[in-house]
């Protein structure tokens, strides 16, 4: 199953190519809790025919507390008999309905283990409403509210999310879409909630070139400021690594949006994506 | 209509007096309205309990400002007769009382409410005294009779 | 039929009970802390099928709701004042959906400063956003109007917020009559929505992205709703008063109206002051009469400017105000009668008010004392 085409997300939009990657990496009905955000303002008019699988979309923050209620449900309809199928369940939400004001929800939803899939679309900042930031936002980033670039580090969602014990958490990209398939399926398949934080490249607030679509991604992997990996019960996993790892730099000068870096700025930021990078690579060799 | 306020200390028991009463109320087809006074919970710190009970329908649901019984379940409370109309009846939890009817609660039980309720009863006969032991939990009966028993009348 | 003593959140977790609602999200707050912590005991007992979520706050019982409710199954909250305002961004939401959840509603007044007594600021506040307003004057409504304000809802697809007093009615016990699950089950029927989120044949979108084109023709057949559900509500009361001996409860009650100068109009628990000041009143051959109005959204303009139009005055008691402006209940009962009326704000935080207060409102009008001021009875 994939999103059927007339969506009207900008041309080069990554969201609706992530969507359908995750929507096809199962075989069983699905139902979808989509966060107000980008993608839900573009496929979700009463005449769009877009979704293949129903939808609900209730407000900003709280898609997680809304797919709550869609599971517990089901759940009492299976139990009654009267719903036979396995159903699965995907939250489709932005880094803004995930970490800022869908974080609540979220944790809750996760705490409570409802048995669901979380989709995160990372594209750094609030989009949908031009380009604020986020709590997601890149050190050092230019956005329509840090205009002089953010002086926080981001949140590490990924760390949040394993705080609360679920089975399966995984992070993907665009630089791998099979890589990206199977985590989902995972995802899908395994009891009770699981997380997946895919990076999402906006060709208009993150401004780069058209050309420099497929390489974004690619860049991130192999300066592995997005590195691929996985989280299964605790133990942590690196399903791709980079052939050879190269300078932040290379990430950061092919977007506008980081243009007013200093030097010093881009050293903070090596320092920041190095120290993340041993940490991986040190929980996943301690296995 | 009767107007009763049931007078402690926050733990001791008048929220679930007024609870009892107004099953044993029930069972006697009786029209009642009981509340705890209302405020944060909390316990440790006064607390009043409100009974209110007629053969007809109360509509009226303010506050009990002059009672006709008062169920004081604490010596230790202040104004314990403030609300009590003239000739009303109190009855107390204490050692020895001059004025009001009182009960030992002590010798009988650690919380004074059930007892407490059984003087209630002897002394005034609002409800009958089958109707309360029916509501009650068993392993109440004993306290709630040695209160009907023991208390003194004035 | 069996008559127990409870108070206004025990008759709503037994209507909860035979209700049987598949699914109930809630976040405690006082004074309605009583119907999740009953109905999470009535689960450990067995008694019921549905689910309880412990969710982490008000906006997500009433998100979960949303969920649940469009998913095809019955979905029932409570909530007050605070709960209810945190929960305000997806009350329109729920309406919008046209998901015919039940809520209850302790009504309490809303911060700041911060007081945990009886007003209607909550309800009051939320009262433009689609739902059915019923407003309970003591437990034995609440218990009974749970199952009328339920089928109304699922008939007009509207959701229903039965509200109560805070403490006056959560907390109160007194005797209920509760009916048989049989006859109950009976009356309420089965849920069986048509477009739900598990139809996979022809998946649906819940909750387009509209442009001006389109969002104003939804909010249209809202109103056509609200209108379905004025003119259903005297049904489905007169269908319960056949189930169910001497329960009737029309969308206003009249208490001596009937060739009464001088009428208040209020609503809930305090009604019941005020009929036994009217009852004093008359006994001195004074005519007084109440209006109570139960059904507040959708108004019922016609029924009550039918029981007022042979009043000399009339007052109306609002436990709630609209700052800068007439407060709810006058506001709608002014378009009812042309003639001398006067607005009143009672209450507000839980003040208490007087068989005295009562009865020098209708003085007051006898006397011509009135004004288009908004008066505040301390």
């Amino acid at each position: 199953m994939k999103l059927n085409p007339g969506y009207k997300t900008c041309i080069g939009c990554a969201e609706p190519i992530i969507v359908s990657q995750v929507l096809d990496s199962i075989e069983n009905p699905i139902i979808v809790s989509l966060a107000t955000g980008c993608l839900e303002v573009a496929s979700t008019k009463p005449s769009d025919k877009i979704w293949p699988v129903p939808v609900i979309h209730s407000t900003f923050g709280n898609s997680a507390a809304t797919i709550s209620g869609v599971e517990s449900a089901i759940k009492v309809l299976q139990k009654k008999g009267q719903l036979k199928k396995d159903v699965k369940l995907l939250v489709i939400a932005g880094d803004g309905g995930t970490l800022d004001i869908g974080l609540q929800a979220l944790s809750g939803a996760l705490e409570r283990n409802h048995d669901f899939v979380f989709l995160c679309m990372d594209n750094g900042a609030y989009m949908n409403t031009g380009g604020q930031r986020s709590s997601a936002s890149p050190y050092k980033v230019k956005t329509s509210t840090t205009p002089s670039g953010k002086i926080t580090f981001r949140k590490d969602i990924i760390e949040i999310v394993k705080a609360h014990n679920i089975p399966y958490i995984a992070q993907a990209s665009l630089a791998d879409l099979d890589d990206l398939k199977r985590k989902a399926k995972k995802a899908f398949e395994s009891k009770g909630p699981a997380f997946i934080n895919v990076m999402s490249p906006c060709i208009r607030f993150w401004k780069f070139d058209m050309i420099h679509l497929r390489k974004v991604s690619d860049l991130s992997l192999n300066t592995c400021f997005w590195p691929l990996y996985e989280i299964e019960n605790g133990i942590y996993n690196i399903t791709r690594k980079p052939d050879k790892k190269i300078p932040i730099k290379d990430f950061l000068e092919i977007q506008k949006r980081f243009s007013d870096l200093t030097s010093e700025d881009i050293l903070e930021i090596q320092k920041y994506v190095d120290k993340k990078w041993d940490y991986l690579v040190s929980m996943s060799d301690n296995n | 209509m009767l107007k009763l306020i049931i007078k402690g200390i926050g733990g001791e028991g008048a929220k679930t007096a007024i609870e009892i009463l107004s099953k044993a109320a029930n069972i006697e087809g009786k029209y009642f309205l009981a509340y705890p006074e209302f405020g944060p919970e909390r316990s440790g710190t006064p607390i009043n309990a409100y009974f209110k009970m007629d053969e007809k329908l109360i509509r009226d649901r303010s506050p009990i400002k002059i009672a006709d019984i008062i169920l004081v379940l604490n010596d230790k409370l202040d104004r314990i007769d403030f609300e009590l109309k003239k000739g009303g009846i109190l009855i107390i939890n204490t050692i020895e009382h001059k004025k009001y009817n009182y009960l030992n609660v002590k010798s009988i039980s650690k919380i004074p409410n059930v007892a407490m309720l059984g003087a209630l009863i002897k002394v005034t006969g609002i409800l009958k005294k089958e109707s309360i032991e029916k509501v009650l939990p068993k392993e109440f009966l004993s306290q709630f009779n040695e209160g009907y028993k023991q208390v003194v009348v004035k | 039929m069996k008559v127990k003593a409870l108070n206004g959140q025990q008759a709503a977790v037994e209507a909860l009970r035979q209700i049987d609602p598949e699914v109930i999200p809630a976040y405690p707050i006082t004074p309605t802390t009583g119907i999740p912590e009953g109905y999470s005991k009535l689960i450990s007992e067995n008694k019921v099928s549905g689910t309880l979520i412990n969710v982490e706050s008000e906006h997500s019982a009433l998100s979960a709701c949303v969920g649940a409710s469009s998913t095809g199954v019955r979905t029932a909250t409570a909530t007050a004042s605070q709960g209810l305002m945190y929960m305000s961004e997806v009350i329109p939401v729920v309406s919008g959906l046209r998901l015919p959840i039940l809520m209850y509603v302790g009504n309490r007044a809303i911060s700041a400063p911060i007081n945990i007594h009886c007003d209607h600021s909550d309800s009051m506040s939320v009262r433009d956003q689609g739902w059915i307003q019923i407003y309970c004057e003591k437990a034995q409504e609440v218990y009974d109007l749970s199952f009328i304000g339920l089928k109304l809802a699922e008939q007009v697809k509207l959701p229903v917020m039965i509200c109560m007093d805070g403490f006056i009615t959560t907390h109160t016990l007194e005797p209920v009559k509760i009916e048989s699950d049989v006859k109950i089950e009976k009356f309420v029927g089965e849920f069986r929505p048509k477009n739900t989120l598990i139809d996979f044949k022809k998946p649906k979108v819940f909750g387009t992205f509209t442009m001006p084109d389109e969002y104003i023709d939804y909010k249209e057949n809202e109103e056509i709703a609200m209108k379905n559900a004025l003119q259903l509500y005297d049904n489905i009361n007169m269908q319960y008063n056949r189930l169910f001996d001497n329960k009737f409860y029309p969308k206003v009650s009249h208490y001596k109206t009937r060739y009464a100068d001088y009428v208040i109009v209020a609503m809930s628990s305090v009604c019941g002051l005020i009929k036994d000041v009217v009852d004093e009143l008359r006994g001195e051959g004074f005519k007084a009469g109440l209006l109570k109005v139960r059904l507040y959204r959708p108004f019922p303009y016609k029924d009550v400017e039918d029981a007022l139009k042979n009043a000399k005055g009339v007052v109306v008691l609002d436990r709630s105000a609209s700052f800068g402006s007439k407060p709810p209940l006058f506001s709608d009962v002014k378009n009812c009668f042309i003639g001398s009326i006067q607005s009143y704000v009672f209450g507000l935080g839980g003040r208490d008010i007087t068989k005295e207060d009562i009865k020098e409102v209708f003085k007051k009008m006898e006397r011509k004392d009135y004004d288009h001021t908004v008066r505040y009875i301390r």
